[in-house]
């Protein structure tokens, strides 16, 4: 066993507050790396040191391997967090930090390369009886062979990068006619966003449900699953809500998908937090669909109903120690839900609106928890993922749950920049979501119904905002009238002395 | 005092009377009245028949932010004196041609319309890759492209021309 006294964050933003905050309740030092765009970031305030790595673009700091380990070598750090994105299933950094005798909180570096690599991850887990979604295993190197493929699979058929992952790099072809346009912009995405434009192909499901289970496994082959998450309300295949238990499986299926999602971390002799993805289909079949090797952007549901702070769980099996939870220990109580907050405008296709956050105030009480990586007067990059917070909240029922989320978001005040805030009314109030009845087809259904304009409402908003003008120019004028009052009263006292 | 608002290309006029908190607004057909004060530089309270609205604001030039239920609703103003000084520079001119420029900085993926195409409001004029994720930048009128200024794989910055439209 090897004591961990300091830690590295290779990330930013809400992730590396998230990781220091269970770092400093476990008394274990924190270091902080930024980037130009990330000098008054809030988590380099929070950190006990603070590492300048380079400019903002993440290839010249967050990707920067040689850089991070040289500040893991100067702070004398014991072990880094690689939080999730940036270098976080980085095979060749984990096989890095080795050599140089820093501990990777996370799995080692062929743990990674099993399933990191689609293909192989599917084979790997075959072995140990994970049941996957039919589809090639090569990748597609011909178009017309690739079309004959897809015809024997069955359109619609889903294309999927070898290298993607957070929904990145994937698309549905509905018919022959689109396929190789489709392909064509798979595979550029893939190129430009990872570097390979290996894609293959994969049968599409009916009605599909996206749940994973979150697994704990320590170095000496105990495993446990801490159940599921609901993750099927997702837009262009990136989450959107995501909620614990899920409404869809029945216990008898939570209990037999637990048992498979263990399996699959055995096949690939996995140490530390990782994620079994499955889809689910309207018949109940369920499939791996692939195993992410990091802790999730999504786990404080997990971590909410079943009472685990999953970061010190990795901390302490990168120590080396055993895994002090037992399967029978964990229990699913309540539910939770999380809302991902986006500095992007969600009334005009989802785009970016970096800035200044003017003013902040945010939710609090019982069961709601905000992880954020932002304060008032705070900037949000252009340079990273826009996400300035996760919002989750906790209650013993679904509905209470949801109504605890709808107040929540209500006391969510961001001033300066555009949210997709507005987004989680839509959402949260919408029948099919409400009946816990909804699958990933979910967003292409029911977007459309979204964000109808109530007008009586803009017209009284319109008045306001005269009123606001209104006001504000009479406290200018003031402000200048006062400033000639007293040039006044100075001429006057000059010319009565 | 008279207010001009933007509405889509046009101003609409508005005519506001206050005294301390209480706020007349005087519409083509109807008189509104309401409670107003400016809390802070970004905290305001509206009550209409003791009714609250729950609210937040930023203001910058003329333009006026308003932030009900997370949403961001945008209103530009003139006054007398800006109204004057654009009339004189036909500023006000409706149905001129308009310059779209890049919300945020990004790399050209693709064009996919070129100069004199007839297009529809919202349809996709150029494809934009920012945040990793590939945005369509789209056309904000139904017009003409009258001009692009931008080529494919050009890296541009936030506020860059990215083509006419009239």
């Amino acid at each position: 066993m090897k004591e961990i006294k300091k830690v590295l964050i290779a990330n930013r933003g809400e992730i590396a507050v998230r990781v220091m905050k269970s770092l400093k309740e476990m008394g274990i030092k924190s270091v902080a790396v930024y980037s130009d765009a990330d000098r008054y970031s809030k988590y380099v305030r929070m950190a006990d040191e603070a590492y300048y790595i380079g400019a903002s673009p993440s290839n010249e700091s967050y990707l920067k391997m040689e850089k991070i380990i040289e500040v893991a070598k100067i702070s004398n750090t014991d072990a880094i967090h690689p939080g999730y994105g940036f270098l976080s299933e980085n095979a060749q950094f984990s096989e890095r930090l080795k050599k140089e005798d820093i501990i990777f909180i996370g799995p080692s570096a062929s743990s990674i390369n099993m399933m990191g690599d689609k293909i192989t991850a599917r084979k790997t887990v075959e072995a140990y009886s994970v049941p996957t979604v039919p589809g090639t295993t090569e990748p597609i190197k011909d178009v017309g062979v690739a079309i004959e493929v897809a015809k024997k699979i069955g359109f619609p058929v889903m294309l999927k990068a070898s290298a993607g992952g957070g929904g990145k790099g994937m698309r549905v072809v509905h018919d022959e006619s689109e396929f190789e346009s489709s392909l064509n912009m798979t595979q550029r995405e893939a190129l430009s966003s990872f570097g390979d434009d290996t894609v293959y192909i994969e049968k599409y499901l009916e009605e599909p449900h996206h749940i994973e289970f979150q697994i704990l496994a320590d170095k000496y082959g105990n495993v446990i699953h801490l159940f599921e998450r609901e993750c099927s309300v997702q837009r262009r295949h990136q989450k959107v809500i995501e909620e614990s238990p899920s409404p869809f499986i029945d216990d008898k299926m939570r209990e037999e998908m637990g048992d498979i999602a263990k399996n699959a971390a055995l096949s690939c002799n996995y140490e530390g937090a990782g994620t079994i993805e499955f889809l689910v289909d309207k018949h109940k079949n369920f499939y791996f669909l692939e195993m992410n090797t990091r802790l999730q952007v999504e786990h404080p549901i997990t971590e909410m109903v079943v009472n685990v702070d999953l970061v010190k769980e990795q901390i302490k099996i990168a120590m080396g120690e055993k895994l002090s939870l037992k399967q029978e220990d964990i229990k699913q109580v309540g539910h939770a839900i999380e809302c991902r907050i986006y500095a992007e405008d969600a009334e005009n296709n989802f785009t970016p609106s970096p800035g200044k956050i003017e003013y902040l105030e945010e939710p609090t009480g019982k069961g709601i928890r905000n992880d954020t990586g932002v304060y008032s007067g705070s900037d949000v990059p252009i340079f990273y993922d826009p996400m300035i917070s996760k919002l989750i909240t906790y209650d013993e029922n679904r509905e209470s749950a949801i109504n605890k989320m709808i107040t929540a978001l209500k006391d969510y005040k961001i001033v300066g920049i555009k949210t997709n805030i507005p987004l989680f009314f839509e959402i949260l109030n919408h029948d099919v979501f409400l009946s816990g009845n909804y699958d990933t087809h979910f967003w292409e259904l029911y977007s459309s119904e979204f964000f109808k304009e109530d007008e009586e409402e803009v017209e009284q908003l319109k008045e306001i905002a005269a009123a606001v003008f209104l006001k504000f120019r009479k406290k200018e004028n003031k402000l200048i009238d006062s400033v000639k009052e007293s040039s006044n009263w100075k001429l006057n006292g000059r010319i009565g002395g | 005092m008279k207010l001009k608002i933007k509405k889509g290309r046009e101003y609409q006029s508005i005519e506001i009377k206050n005294e301390d908190s209480l706020y007349e607004i005087i519409g083509k057909d109807k008189i509104s009245n309401f409670n107003m004060d400016l809390i802070s530089k970004n905290v305001l309270l509206f009550k209409k028949n003791n009714k609250v609205m729950d609210l937040t604001y930023t203001i910058n030039d003329n333009t006026v932010y308003l932030y009900k239920n997370g949403k961001e609703y945008s209103f530009e103003f003139l006054d007398e004196k800006a109204l004057r000084r654009l009339s004189s520079t036909g500023g006000l001119n409706a149905g001129g041609p308009v310059t779209i420029e890049s919300p945020m900085p990004g790399k050209i993926v693709k064009l996919l319309k070129s100069v004199g195409d007839q297009v529809k409001e919202g349809e996709a004029i150029m494809i934009m890759e920012a945040m990793k994720m590939e945005n369509e930048m789209k056309a904000p009128y139904d017009g003409v492209i009258n001009k692009i200024f931008v080529r494919e794989n050009d890296t541009i910055e936030s506020g860059a021309k990215l083509f006419g439209i009239e």
